[in-house]
This record gives structure tokens, sequence and C-alpha cells, in this order.
């Protein structure tokens, strides 16, 4: 707030000059905007929320990620970009589906968790319902699911990225 | 300083772009489609958490989305026009608007993206925004501007403000290290490997030459340098003017690069932060549209 002190006159003019509930108003919005900063729980609080964007350091030089594709009735094969199915929820949402894509693979065992299955293949339902929605003449057979690996550093960039199924969801 | 000859037409047109804005969000993204996800993806925040599973079951189903999606852009659509009873019309928008946006986040999580738009409708509630440019039979605008000048600034600095935010958080979590240890180059690496609208990887492409990548550390730097300091918009014109070089691209890069589309942002700093005046000017537009100087350089 220290920024404004080189207009802190004109901004006193003004709200001095306001009714007194609309420069309340524009003053506690302000308090209340950092307050929620300050609380940092961008969750919890919504409609206020915190306000961060690449603060921590991202060290790893290997990343895990998740590949989605389909099987088309046609036989072409072809990626799946939920953000083009789903704009309203668009990567957020992706992030979501990957997170219960984790769920299926219990760590270190190698095997695979049933329920989760269950809860993915409800989603992989909707997203194939919505697919064909949107390409009636070439609806979904199949939609795969692929563990990514990619290196974060090395120059060689996406050559690097090597990926193995985990998963396959048969559309009615 | 910024905003300083606002007047009630100035603030009606913004309450035109702003509501106009979320009309086109609503039109782009259908939030019907929301119905097809199973409700185990669906996660309230906020104050939704207080509403029971048993409310969620049935408002998230296709009819009833379908529904708070029509009265919510009818809502927007006299919002932005201006009804009479203005403001108690517009408050009803933004707490629909709070909830839509909210069961969005439901589905994702609460991201900044569109927080700005959103609080910027409620600020152009509680406002006398319908004072110009509406369809109120006898609006009265105030003799004074100074309310209209209140509710612009206010924006700007709240939008600015976010900005700021997300600067200093940077620095005082991430420290001088994350600017240093090639942080940035994984996020585009990363990100580039999860699309959502493009496939092409090109944040991923950027690791193959180094002197992209330099740029992009540099760019870093700069990006958050800008931030930190964005409230010096409203006071020098050369610092809005630099911030403008730099975050308009950064927002534009964004996109492909880092999966991320800031598209409210980019539409609210058009009509916050562009010497919209100047270019009316320029168009001969100025004298139809009755306005007054928006923006005066100190």
């Amino acid at each position: 707030m220290t920024l404004l002190w080189p207009v802190r006159a004109r901004i006193g003019t003004i709200l001095s000059a306001i009714p007194h509930r609309y420069a309340l108003f524009s003053v506690a919005s302000l308090v209340v905007l950092i307050g929620a900063q300050a609380a940092g729980e961008g969750e919890a609080f919504y409609p206020l929320t915190d306000f961060s964007m690449y603060t921590t350091s991202l060290l790893k030089d290997r990343h895990r990620f998740v590949d989605y594709t389909a099987e088309l009735s046609s036989g072409r094969e072809e990626r799946l970009l939920i953000g083009q199915l789903f704009p309203a929820g668009g990567m957020y949402l992706r992030r979501r589906i990957d997170d219960s894509v984790d769920a299926i693979e219990s760590p270190g065992s190698g095997s695979i968790n049933p329920v989760a299955v269950d809860a993915l293949d409800a989603m992989l339902a909707a997203i194939a319902r919505k697919y064909d929605s949107l390409h009636p003449g070439d609806p979904v057979r199949t939609i795969r699911i692929w563990r990514g690996t990619v290196s974060l550093r090395d120059p060689k960039g996406s050559s690097t990225i090597s990926r193995r199924l985990i998963h396959e969801y048969h559309a009615r | 300083m910024l905003h300083e000859n606002a007047t009630a037409r100035h603030l009606a047109l913004l309450r035109m772009w702003v509501f106009g804005m979320w009309i086109g969000d609503l039109l782009k993204d259908p939030s019907t489609d929301l119905a097809e996800i199973p409700l185990a993806y669906y996660q309230p925040v906020g104050v939704l958490q207080g509403l029971p599973t048993s409310f969620w079951e049935a408002a998230l189903s296709e009819p009833l989305l379908q529904i708070w999606w029509g009265a919510l852009a009818v809502l927007l659509l006299l919002s932005g026009a201006g009804v009479p009873f203005y403001r108690g019309v517009a408050l009803v928008t933004c707490v629909l608007l709070t909830f839509y946006q909210g069961v969005i986040f439901g589905f994702t999580s609460v991201t900044h993206g569109p927080i700005a738009a959103l609080y910027i409708a409620w600020i152009l509630a509680v406002f006398p925004s319908a004072d110009a440019f509406s369809l109120r039979r006898n609006p009265k605008p105030s003799p004074s501007n100074h309310v209209y000048q209140a509710a612009i600034l206010t924006a700007t600095v709240l939008f600015l403000c976010t900005y700021m935010l997300v600067g200093v958080r940077r620095v005082v979590d991430g420290g001088i290290d994350i600017f240093l240890d090639g942080s940035i180059l994984r996020f585009l690496a990363r990100n580039s490997v999860s699309p959502d609208h493009l496939s092409q990887r090109l944040g991923l492409r950027v690791l193959e030459y180094p002197g992209l990548s330099t740029m992009f550390e540099v760019g870093f730097v700069i990006v958050t340098f800008f931030e930190i300091f964005s409230l010096l918009c409203l006071s020098s014109k050369w610092f809005r003017r630099s911030w403008l070089a730099v975050m308009l691209p950064f927002h534009v890069l964004s996109w492909p690069l880092l999966q991320l589309l800031f598209l409210h942002n980019i539409l609210l700093i058009c009509v916050l932060l562009v010497d919209l005046d100047g270019i009316a000017e320029r168009l001969g537009m100025k004298r139809r549209l009755g306005i007054a100087p928006l923006m005066r350089g100190t």
C-alpha cells in the first residue's frame, strides 16, 4: 500500500467527498482481500482466496504425468483434451482426474485398487459420453490411460518422454 | 492519477463490459456439462461447504443446472443493461455468480483466474453504476463525479492488488532461489505435458533452445518485479505502459506455454489500464460517447 503514497492526497480527497458507506466499502474490500492472502486458505474461505502462482521451487528433474487417448469406432486413435470436452473445468478438472488415476495405482505394490478403478471408470464413461455428443459420427470405443515420465531439465525436451499403458476403459 | 476524471458514463461502460464478459463466459463454458461428471469428483469450497450432499445431488442435475444457467444469463443481461432497481438486481446477480463460480471450483479447485472479475462485479453492484447508459427511466447522476471515480479506482486498485499479492507471495515463499534454480523451466515442461486445450507441448520445446530458456528465466524475474510494483500503475504513466508491455505478452504466452489462459484479466486490463480515451479520441468516438478524459498521465 506504500506504493499508493504518491497519490494518497487525491485518493483521500475522493474518499472524503463520497458517502461514508462507499468509502467504507472501498477500504474494507481491500483489507479483506489482503487479509485472505495472509490467511492463505484458498479452498476454505471462498469467495475469498489467497493469490499464489509458482511460489515454491520445483526441483525434481523427472515428472510423472497422465495421458488420455481414445480409440474411436473408425480405428483412429487420438489424444483426449479434457479442457475441450469440459471447458468450464479445464486444466484443473483434468488434475482432479489425474489424482483419481494416481489412486488406482497402489504405491510400491504395482497392484490396482478396484474401488478407485470404479470411480475412475465412472469419470471415463462421462468423458466418452461427452466426446460422443460432440463427435456423433465417430464415437469412442476405448479410452486408454497412460503413465508417462519426462525429464524437466533435459535439453532433448519432448524426446525424453516415455509412457506405459496402465488402464483401459471400454465404452458400451 | 489514473481514472481521476472518470464520470458516470465511464462507470456505466465498465458495468456493461464486466457483466458482458460474464455473459460471454457463460456462453463459452456451459456449466450444464458439469452434470455429466460423477458427484464423487465434486468437493464444495468455502461458503458452499455448509450445504448438505443431498442438496448437491439435486442441484447438480442437468435440469437444475440449466435453470441456474438461464437465470444467471438473464440476470447478467439485466445488470449489464442497467435496469430499474439496478442495485437489487445486480446484487442478486452477484450472489448467483459467486455460487456459479463456486460450483465450478468444486470440480476443480479455487483458482484466481476469474476471481478479480468476480470481485469487480460486486463493486459494480454496490456503487451506482447504472446512472448512465441504462434502461432506467430517469437516472439522476450524482452532481459530483467523486463516487464514480471511487468505484473505478476501487476496482483498479483491487485488480492491481491481485498481481501484487502474487509477486510478493512468490518472493516471500520462494525467496531468491526460485529465480535461480531453473524452476520456471520445469514449470513450463511440466505444464506442457498435461495439455487441456493445446496439445503442441510448446513449453517442453523451450528446453531445446538454450537462448529461449535464458529468456524465460530472465522474463520470470521481470514479470515478478512488475507484479510486486503493480500499484504504481495508478500514479505513473510510464510505469503503466511498461507494465502493459510486460504483462500483456506474458498473459498471451501463458496459454500455449504454461497452459494457463488469463482471459478475464486480459479483458479487464483492456478497460482498467489501457488508455481508452486516447484510442476513442483517435477514432473520433469520444464526442459521440460524451465521455470526459478517462485517464490523465502524471
